[in-house]
């Protein structure tokens, strides 16, 4: 676990920023990282850490300021093995299991 | 639970290097009363912190905990409970691993500084004010500058310490040895000729260290790359560091 991270997501939750803690929880066949692997994601589109960097990263992104818009935790479903996947250039070719949560940033 | 407070939990059980597990539910099927996706649960042998949030849970949740925390690595598991099914990521909490430098010369500060950058904390040791220097370690966590072996009294050596000496000299290395050799750390590796690292065996053995004590200290240090510079020297101490950390071994 990456202490630095933790470290992040408490300081902009104290300083009321939302933000969204994306973990991969399984990844099947070749992904860029590894289960327990997370990355912080800022509503202003900033993050902290990285899940492998690239499409993949980029579109996990994404759907992290959605989940922050909803406001509701969710599994996303990343399928690198699609075709479309290897036109966008995400040339390792797994499944990967991502949680998404919106950690508010409610000040107390 | 307040996220927040969790989080503060969660760093507060990094930074004291106890072992732990955070749980956190993230899915149920249909809904399960009390157990809400993004609940969050510390689980720790001192005792959990929180509540996966139900209480016919916890049981299974300890079991699961106690297999992460050997197996080191994360796990997903789905429960059957009576009011639907639970799906769980549980991951490990294990303390940084972090490498002590003792000796602040040119082999020392390569390795400070490929150790930094392979991601692992980093402190320094040397008893001279000038080798024990920002100048020298600008990257390094923490820098001390005190003899060796009291350096090594005032610092935590955990299963999470990785400690290369590469002092001056011999007569620091078995300073430095001695000071570490009982202590529970992951690693440790002493630099030397074969005859240097001899006799400071000789010495320890004469001092009552069993065999079987010393036989664990990487020396040579390093994994044999015929390393000759004090950067490619320090590459193969870390990746020697590295084979022990990802493999046990």
């Amino acid at each position: 676990m990456d202490r630095e991270l933790i470290a992040g997501a408490i300081k902009m939750m104290e300083q009321g920023e939302p933000c969204a803690l994306a973990t991969i929880v399984q990844v099947k066949g070749s992904a860029p990282r590894e289960a327990g692997t997370q990355m912080l994601v800022a509503a202003g589109g900033r993050t902290l850490g990285t899940i492998g960097g690239g499409c993949a990263e980029a579109a996990i992104r994404q759907r992290a300021l959605l989940v922050l818009e909803k406001g509701q935790p969710e599994v996303y479903h990343l399928d690198l093995t699609a075709d479309t996947a290897a036109e966008e250039g995400m040339v390792c070719g797994g499944i990967m299991d991502v949680f998404i949560e919106p950690l508010g940033g409610q000040k107390e | 639970m307040e996220k927040l407070e969790f989080f503060r939990h969660l760093l507060t059980a990094l930074d004291g290097q106890q072992p732990a597990v955070a749980v956190t539910v993230i899915k149920t099927a249909p809904e399960v009363p009390g157990v809400v996706p993004g609940n969050r649960y510390l689980w720790t042998l001192q005792g959990p912190y929180g509540s996966p949030g139900a209480d016919n849970l916890d049981a299974a949740v300890a079991g699961l905990a106690r297999e992460v925390l050997v197996s080191r690595r994360p796990r997903l598991a789905t429960l059957e409970t009576a009011a639907g099914r639970v799906t769980l990521f549980l991951e490990p909490v294990l303390p940084e691993p972090e490498v002590i430098v003792l000796g602040g010369g040119h082999v020392g500060q390569q390795v400070a500084a490929v150790a930094k950058l392979a991601g692992y904390r980093v402190t320094a040791i040397d008893d001279r004010p000038d080798f024990a220097s920002r100048a020298l370690f600008p990257l390094a966590d923490r820098l001390i500058c005190n003899d060796f072996t009291v350096a090594l009294q005032e610092i935590a050596i955990t299963p999470a310490t990785y400690i290369v000496i590469v002092t001056r000299g011999h007569r620091y290395d078995y300073d430095c040895l001695r000071a570490v050799i009982e202590k529970p750390a992951a690693y440790i590796g002493m630099i030397g000729s074969r005859r240097r690292i001899k006799g400071v065996k000789e010495r320890l053995l004469a001092d009552g260290v069993p065999e079987a004590v010393l036989a664990r200290v990487h020396a040579p240090i390093g994994l044999d790359i015929g390393a000759e510079t004090p950067a490619e020297i320090a590459i193969s101490i870390l990746a020697e560091i590295i084979r022990v950390y990802r493999q046990g071994a």
